[in-house]
């Protein structure tokens, strides 16, 4: 069987080792720095080969030709280095840094081949080079940073274990081990140096250009709806798992909060499928209001529940993952680098009647949640807040009224003790909740015309609903998306 | 006994305050600005990260409140990413890149 081929664009391969980069930060440790030496100078070897592949251009700062001319030279300092001493020494490579390498080695032969085809004349092009070159200049400094931490844990590990290397004991040398041990401790101080001053070149270069320079990167589109479906189904589910058992201020806030982010998105997802001919005018007219005052019903229930968060409360973690996901998709299909992404380019990268039905899926179980959030401000006796939070909000509710006893008394006012939910909190959360699954229904049944959204217009023109195969994946400005050779 | 506190376990809190008024305050301006504003959905993100840098902080220290001093969602968010740079990379905050590698994407989102 032939091995599968990489047929990722030079843009993906690049991205897709920049995130190798930070998922490398979050995870290695002490015991990873051996390896991650062993291996970081062909990173380094491959981010230069490609670097020099690149067609020339004028480079965004015109420090970044020698910087990573002078990271290589860095890079092949302290390979030497590490040849003549005896740390890390011969074993295993990193396999997360692996990755990275042969996906800079990878890029490399893509440009190689189809360099021919680039020229970058027009602005788009030279924007997406600028911004390739700053994702490898990006890649090698998160990953020196992520080497460098481990590489200066694992110095101190060997303090710990071993002494300081300073000790009179070790310097002299009573024994061979305590030499080694000596000379490790050593090589991994140099080491670190070496690698914290790698980070500053490179840090130098991506500096406060990174977003400025990465705003003119090609963007790959989103495939399909799947991943949007997906991800408001997983939402659905932890949602009512995790206020059902734990329906605490943050829980309920951050599930409030998603769901405004939610109407607001098909609000856009809708607009641009009406304004494609996909959706009748006459449906978003009836849809979009709806889902206007269920994103407002949302923001401040939101805002409430925001109000009673106690200083210990935390939002769930399966309920954040769930909505972290649910906004990457979204994101993903309607949003364009800082602002939303026009008719064009959502209808480019999605087919919008069906991305219209996930947001009928969406406006559906966020009638469920609103009951959710209904039965916990009505039944949950448990409900608290800081105490003056608390007061100031009853003390606005009571409008002027003179009361004899405060609602909340004054010893929890002065320390701000979490305090039971005074009653007039309590009957605006009621109401406000009662007023959300009003709105939510009413949304609900609006949205029940996306049933026959793929219906020929009443101006009598086809829906131009599309197959997936007849969707625009524009390949990357920088070089085309093509199949590349066996790896 | 009092619980012992990090002066890294102080700026993460501070992070997390800092992010948490920065989440409400582009919440209520996406109202004001009515419907379809992209600050909703930013807003959100910038609500996910403030969680996440809560989960970091020791119960008995408040991330949600006093309220910082600034409004504008860019300045509470250029502040938080400034806070962030402070806090070292140790085993004691672990987890922490989660809201750095948020923060960074978040002040490239705020970039007009």
């Amino acid at each position: 069987m032939s091995p599968e081929r990489d047929q990722r664009s030079v843009g993906e391969l690049l991205m897709d080792a920049d995130a190798q980069a930070r998922q490398l930060l979050l995870h290695v440790d002490g015991d990873d720095a051996p390896a991650l030496m062993r291996t970081w100078g062909e990173v380094v070897q491959n981010a230069s080969d490609l670097w020099a592949a690149f067609p020339s251009e004028p480079l965004a700062s015109p420090d970044a030709g020698p910087t990573m001319q002078r990271l290589e030279t860095m890079s092949q300092t302290l390979h030497h280095a590490q040849i003549r001493q005896t740390w890390p020494g011969p074993g295993p490579s990193h396999e997360r840094l692996l990755t990275i390498s042969d996906n800079l080695a990878r890029a490399t032969e893509l440009v190689d081949r189809y360099c021919g085809d680039v020229r970058p004349t027009t602005d788009p092009v030279r924007a997406d080079l600028a911004a390739a070159r700053m994702r490898v200049m990006h890649t090698l400094y998160v990953g020196s940073h992520a080497v460098g931490v481990a590489v200066q844990q694992h110095h101190r590990d060997l303090q710990d274990r071993f002494g300081k290397k300073g000790s009179p004991r070790q310097q002299f040398g009573i024994s061979r081990s305590s030499r080694q041990h000596a000379a490790r401790q050593a090589a991994a101080r140099r080491a670190a140096d070496h690698l914290a001053a790698f980070e500053q070149l490179a840090g130098a270069v991506t500096g406060r250009r990174f977003g400025e320079v990465l705003a003119g990167e090609h963007q790959l589109p989103a495939s399909d709806t799947g991943r949007l479906g997906q991800a408001m189904a997983d939402l659905d589910i932890q949602s009512h798992r995790v206020l059902a058992a734990t329906p605490t201020a943050a829980n309920l806030h951050l599930s409030a909060a998603t769901q405004a982010g939610l109407a607001h998105a098909g609000i856009v997802i809708l607009a641009a499928a009406s304004s494609t001919g996909q959706l009748d005018p006459s449906h978003r007219a009836r849809l979009v209001p709806a889902l206007e005052s269920s994103g407002q019903a949302w923001h401040r229930l939101a805002d409430q529940w925001g109000d009673m968060l106690a200083p210990g409360d935390r939002a769930d973690p399966s309920l954040r993952r769930a909505a972290g996901e649910t906004r990457a998709a979204v994101y993903e299909v309607a949003m364009d680098k800082t602002s939303w992404a026009t008719a064009e380019v959502i209808t480019q990268r999605v087919d919008l009647a069906e991305a219209a039905a996930t947001v009928q899926m969406a406006v559906a179980a966020a009638v469920e949640a609103a009951g959710v959030h209904r039965d916990v401000a009505v039944r949950d006796q448990s409900l608290t807040g800081p105490a003056r939070t608390m007061a100031a909000r009853a003390r606005e509710l009571d409008d002027g009224v003179d009361r004899q006893v405060p609602w909340v008394k004054p010893a929890d006012l002065h320390a701000n003790r979490v305090v039971a939910l005074p009653a007039p909190l309590r009957q605006e959360l009621v109401a406000a909740t009662d007023r959300l699954v009003d709105i939510t229904r009413k949304a609900l049944s609006a949205s029940s015309v996306l049933n026959h959204a793929g219906w020929p217009s009443p101006a009598g023109a086809e829906s131009p609903r599309r197959l997936p195969e007849e969707r625009q994946h524009p390949s990357s400005t920088l070089l085309p998306s093509r199949p590349g050779p066996q790896r | 006994m009092t619980p012992t506190t990090t002066p890294a376990q102080e700026t993460i809190a501070a992070i997390a305050r800092l992010l948490h008024h920065a989440a409400r305050q582009a919440a209520r301006e996406a109202d004001a600005d009515g419907p379809g504003s992209v600050l909703q959905l930013r807003s959100l993100g910038i609500l996910l990260a403030a969680y996440d840098a809560a989960d970091l902080v020791p119960r008995h220290l408040d991330p949600y409140r006093p309220r910082p001093p600034q409004s504008d969602v860019t300045e509470l968010l250029l502040a938080a990413e400034h806070l962030a740079r402070q806090v070292p990379a140790t085993p004691a905050t672990a987890g922490f890149s989660i809201v750095v590698v948020a923060l960074g994407n978040l002040v490239r989102e705020m970039a007009p």
